[in-house]
């Protein structure tokens, strides 16, 4: 970071009149400051510069202040966040962090306050053009220097971004803009380049025409590949043809240098007998990236500790929001090994997981999916442990399924206070190693309000969760939670020495889902659209249809938002639910339909009926909701059709 | 689902709704009896029986209309009650062919 950048500010905040006077308390203490006006335009702004802090408000249009943040870290930029708001309850601050900020200041913001932030986070602010930067040029257990990339990108900003993150890495980097250029400077001074880092779109011979004539001519190149998103049938066609390496570019600037350094490790290991380098600090910091505990979503029913063990592991939790109708995913996975290839594992792990999570909520469905992929690819000797959960959390069902974890501890209340807790068997042979897709185990359970499921990978031992549980009952007599694993796994580690990494999850519905809503659920069939049709018709009586809006074409919309999540949604999947919610307001009717699918996009210009031709057959139910409801608005697999009051 | 013959005057009378539950027995029904009614120049689908409608519905009405074009014929749709008419008219159906109220 320069000297110039380390005295940037940058505030995010929609109201003028806060972003004036932070600036001008900041710009009194001899900080240049940026602003922006919501989250988006923060993170387009961040994707170009630096800053040494970010202040942002919480509660802005649009992105929201927690969105803001997780997608900053996301994008792997470690720079400290302040997050300002008037919402700063012992909940809120909680979100906060874990959403990835590391301060909270509560509004109105007082010049003291901030002097001394400022002050905590002097390293940042202050700091000299030579001084080096932890965050952003870890120690490499390679001496990049000795190696020399060329770098395939057509994109201006871009391809001067990445040489630039190569070069700060100390490799000597060389960038063209077009694939068949590359191939002929190959070609001409092969001995002047070591590796070779491609978009896989690129003019004239694409990234994957370049991979194969390098490892047709010249196998022992590495070639790393990547793309603008992830496409698991792209990304395995270029494992084959022999990448060393496929990332997305949102995954490039945290995932490119470990796997660089994974694969010269693999060379090396193929040349000589020497062991590599210390990777330590390098897999710890790739590791951070990897680790996402929770979701987007603000949530008081599951809560994930996490416990690294000092050198590193590749451990990840995460967990899913699939539909407002509150179905819910948990992933927890454990990737053999501590070293540099488990958190590549791991990433690939991650990978593979935004893509196929949505379409294989079920468990069992998901450990096949990630199992086929892990297999294609052929990681020797890494695998991965898995378990799998998917909660529909309305019905308090519970679907668990595992894959070399442990089961879970479903901890059942009595009437009399007492607890019950019965141990899920867990095990199934490990994702990646066989082929197989009936090596899992997987199991069903109900959970009544008030019941508690516990997850954990093998670094934590059942029993002593079970200890605990039975010795301090006043644990689980809690409204929210949040915090029970980490009071937990605090009591684990304060009694023994932690020989491995360490997840907990725990799950808990404190009661009865219940809102202003009615609420409906049918098998994703035909006739249950009927069936939820007629329900609709019954419920909704004719003062609750706004005003102005005909109940016949309200009720036909709602009907064909059904028919939509029955084909589209759940893909005439007979397994599958469909969930339909009714909201009442003064003048307005909110209607939520919920399916099992990964969600769509609405046409950027959805037609209203009277621009389509009636002979046009495709999209007519959605230009239906369109043209009836005033809203329609897509959350996920959610679609809500909102009728307003015609004035 | 009846059927009615009368000279080159064809009637199909649906007993269920035109929705997606029952479009694909009624979509096979209908073109089982074009096809062994092919005589005729005019096509008339009584609503009587029809209380509600959906796109898959209006699909198949549109198909029916499609294929009386395509043979030169008229159609109709006759003893539409005041639901039906408020659907068929958001589709503009009107617009293609008659629709013909039920008697009161």
């Amino acid at each position: 970071m320069s000297a110039s950048e380390s005295r940037r500010i940058l505030i995010v905040e929609d109201n003028p009149f806060n972003r004036k006077l932070l600036q001008t308390i900041l710009e009194q203490e001899g900080f240049v400051v940026e602003e922006c006006k919501n989250g988006k335009e923060a993170i387009e702004r961040l994707k170009e510069e630096k800053f040494s802090l970010i202040f942002t408000d919480l509660l802005m249009p649009g992105m929201d202040g927690f969105e803001t943040i997780r997608r900053i870290r996301d994008m792997g930029i470690a720079t400290p966040i302040v997050t300002t708001s008037s919402m700063n309850s012992k909940q809120d601050r909680q979100r906060c962090l874990e959403a990835g900020a590391d301060d909270f200041l509560p509004k109105p913001i007082q010049t003291e306050q901030i002097r001394e932030l400022l002050k905590k986070y002097e390293k940042n602010t202050t700091q000299s053009p030579a001084a080096k930067d932890d965050n952003e040029c870890p120690v490499s257990p390679i001496n990049a220097s000795d190696y020399r990339i060329l770098l395939v990108e057509d994109d201006e900003t871009l391809g001067r971004r990445y040489q630039q993150f190569l070069e700060k890495f100390g490799f000597h980097t060389i960038r063209v803009f077009h694939g068949d250029k590359a191939w002929e400077i190959f070609k001409l001074h092969n001995r002047d380049y070591d590796i070779i880092i491609s978009n896989v779109f690129t003019s004239g011979i694409d990234g994957l025409g370049l991979l194969v004539n390098i490892k047709r001519d010249y196998p022992d190149t590495l070639v790393f590949i990547y793309a603008a998103e992830h496409d698991t049938d792209m990304f395995q066609l270029a494992a084959r043809i022999g990448a060393d390496g496929v990332l997305t570019q949102a995954e490039f600037e945290s995932g490119m240098i470990p796997m660089i350094e994974s694969a010269i490790y693999r060379c090396a290991q193929k040349t000589s007998r020497a062991t590599a380098a210390d990777t330590v600090n390098q897999v710890r910091k790739a590791q951070a990236n990897l680790i996402r505990l929770g979701c987007a979503e603000p949530c008081n029913t599951i809560d994930i500790a996490y416990s690294q063990l000092t050198d590193a592991g590749g451990d990840v939790a995460s967990c899913r929001r699939f539909n407002l109708a509150g179905r819910c995913g948990v992933v927890l996975g454990d990737v053999s090994g501590h070293n540099v290839m488990s958190s590549y594992i791991s990433a690939i792990f991650l990978g593979i997981l935004s893509s196929v999570w949505n379409k294989n909520q079920n468990p069992s469905d998901l450990l096949r999916t990630v199992n086929a992929e892990l297999n294609k690819a052929d990681y020797a000797d890494y695998h991965l442990c898995v378990s799998a959960l998917l909660w529909d959390r309305r019905r308090g069902k519970l679907r668990l399924a595992t894959a070399g974890n442990p089961g879970a501890l479903w901890v059942k209340k009595k009437n009399n206070g007492d607890i019950d807790i019965e141990e899920l068997g867990g095990g199934g042979m490990c994702l990646g190693w066989v082929k197989e897709d009936f090596i899992f185990t997987d199991c069903e359970i109900e959970m009544t309000p008030g019941d508690f499921l516990f997850l954990f990978s093998d670094g934590i031992d059942s029993k002593a969760v079970i200890d605990i549980l039975n010795a301090d009952k006043e644990l689980l007599r809690r409204e929210t939670t949040k915090g029970i694993s980490q009071q937990i796994l605090d009591r684990i580690l304060a009694k023994q020495v932690q020989k491995d990494d360490m997840i907990l999850v725990a799950l808990s519905e404190p009661e009865t889902i219940s809102d202003a809503g009615l609420h409906y659920s049918f098998p994703s069939t035909y006739s249950g659209v009927e069936g939820a049709c007629q329900w609709a018709a019954e419920m909704i009586k004719a003062e609750q249809i706004p005003e102005g809006k005909e109940s016949v074409l309200v009720l036909l919309a709602i009907r064909e938002a059904l028919i939509n999540a029955v084909n589209y949604g759940n893909a005439f999947s007979h397994q599958a639910f469909v969930d339909l919610s009714l909201y009442f307001k003064p003048g307005e009717l909110r209607v939520d339909i919920s399916d099992e699918g990964a969600g769509f996009a609405l046409p950027a210009i959805l037609n209203k009926i009277e621009h389509i031709r009636v002979e046009q057959l495709g999209n007519r139910g959605l230009a239906v909701m369109n043209s009836v409801s005033d809203q329609v608005v897509v959350n996920g697999s959610t679609v809500s059709l909102i009728f307003r009051r015609n004035i | 689902m009846n059927i009615r013959k009368q000279g080159t005057t064809l009637t199909l009378i649906p007993e269920s709704d035109l929705t997606a539950n029952n479009i694909e027995g009624l979509k096979d029904y209908f073109i089982a009896q074009l096809k062994e009614h092919s005589d005729f120049t005019h096509i008339q689908l009584d609503a009587g029986g029809i209380e509600v409608v959906d796109s898959l519905g209006v699909n198949l009405i549109v198909g029916l209309y499609r294929e009386a074009v395509s043979r030169s014929a008229a159609i109709e749709i006759i003893g539409a009650g005041e639901n039906f008419i408020k659907v068929a008219n958001f589709f503009r159906l009107p617009s293609l062919f008659p629709i013909k109220k039920a008697e009161a």
